[in-house]
């Protein structure tokens, strides 16, 4: 997980639904990896990964408390647990789950796309590193990110995905709302 | 003198590991081939295979060799050599169980079923070495850019090519990372669509250009 490719963190007791991404899943954009709950602890201090994908209704109580306040897409099948970083994007089945992650990695707003593994794409082809926290929300425009975390991580969060769009010189700005962050094109008044 | 990149082949059955040996040879790569992974272990030590050819089903390795197993070969291939990339060829990587059982001791192992026979196996080995990106390929172990004919014989290179091929980035050390802008550079000359690109943390991958 200290790698810096775009990852998609699969929580389940079995390895099915990592199975099902993988294969689902465009390989020149995104990894698919797999942890059962119990290992979930092995994962403090790694960064977040792009997106997390679960099936559980529990997970150990404090396993992902170190990416709270950081933007990670969560996706979720059946009821989710307490403690997930952002509030999920429920779905109905794995399949309705992959189906929004491929949409995601598809995402374009202004020119900006996903570059393969790590990066942003901009409009020219120009490359931009580093950019995790503004891949995961482009790849949740435009119905934005509501995070679990409030305060100096939320801050942080913004400041940093401010940052990158500056360096990036998109005109994209954005729109923080309590805990909730969206990406909007600028002049674009009438987004959802 | 320059010493191609080496290919870890690890297969118990004679017949075939003369097969993989040269199909290795063939792409003009150095075949580290053994038949136990005790042996398998005993070629890595000091070497930086670009890929490793590894077959599941040890049941030729007569017992007094099995105390080291192909497991122990994938978790050192995860730890030690992590710009390796292990393809996993097996009756036993059918069932999603089988291939979760590999990822958890190397998680970006590539699979292979035998059932498909090895004609398919040569193929996607070919495909790993002998495969394109942009205007560059693999030819007689080293990288040509196909416009011009210009040979890059560096490891490094050969190495970001076939990363690029399984879709993984290089983490390189210091001595590499400058192989890795030379290569850059020569890139630019050769005024080629493919750049290496520094994803950060000593991380490398092969683009290819959109403008």
């Amino acid at each position: 997980m200290n790698s810096p490719i775009r990852t998609v963190l699969v929580i389940s007791r079995r390895p099915h639904a990592w199975a099902l991404l993988r294969d689902r899943l465009d390989p020149t954009l995104v990894s698919v990896d797999w942890r059962d709950p119990d290992a979930l602890r092995s994962l403090g201090g790694c960064p977040p990964p792009w997106a997390l994908a679960g099936d559980l209704p529990t997970v150990p109580p404090t396993s992902l408390r170190h990416w709270r306040g950081r933007p990670v897409a969560v996706h979720w099948v059946g009821s989710p647990p307490p403690g997930l970083p952002a509030r999920p994007r429920l779905h109905a089945d794995w399949r309705e789950l992959a189906a929004a992650l491929a949409r995601g990695l598809q995402a374009r707003l202004a020119g900006l796309r996903l570059a393969p593994l790590h990066g942003l794409l901009l409009p020219g082809g120009r490359f931009l590193r580093q950019t995790e926290s503004l891949e995961v929300l482009l790849s949740v425009h435009p119905e934005g990110l509501e995070l679990t975390g409030t305060g100096s991580a939320l801050l942080a969060t913004a400041r940093r995905v401010r940052r990158i769009l500056e360096r990036a010189g998109v005109p994209v700005e954005l729109e923080v709302a309590g805990a909730s962050l969206r990406l909007r094109e600028k002049g674009d008044v009438g987004a959802p | 003198m320059w010493a191609p990149p080496e290919v870890l082949v690890l297969e118990d059955d004679g017949e075939q590991l003369r097969t993989l040996r040269e199909l290795v040879e063939r792409a003009h790569l150095e075949p580290l081939a053994t038949s136990t992974p005790r042996q398998a272990m005993a070629r890595l030590e000091g070497r930086r295979p670009i890929l490793a050819i590894i077959d599941l089903d040890m049941s030729r390795v007569p017992a007094s060799e099995r105390r080291v197993g192909v497991d122990d070969v994938l978790r050192r291939l995860h730890h030690r050599h992590v710009n390796c990339i292990p393809l996993v060829y097996s009756a036993g990587v059918e069932s999603i169980d089988d291939q979760a059982r590999v990822y958890l001791l190397h998680p970006h192992a590539l699979f292979q079923s035998k059932r498909h026979g090895e004609e398919r196996l040569l193929e996607r080995v070919n495909g790993l070495l002998g495969g394109r990106v942009g205007d560059l390929a693999l030819q007689d172990g080293v990288v040509v850019h196909l416009p011009s004919g210009e040979p890059m014989p560096h490891r490094v290179a050969v190495s970001l090519v076939t990363a690029k091929r399984a879709n993984r980035p290089l983490l390189l050390s210091e001595s590499d990372a400058r192989a890795a802008r030379r290569f850059q550079r020569w890139l630019q000359a050769c005024d080629s669509s493919v750049l290496v690109r520094a994803l950060g943390n000593r991380h490398y991958q092969l683009a290819v250009r959109e403008d």
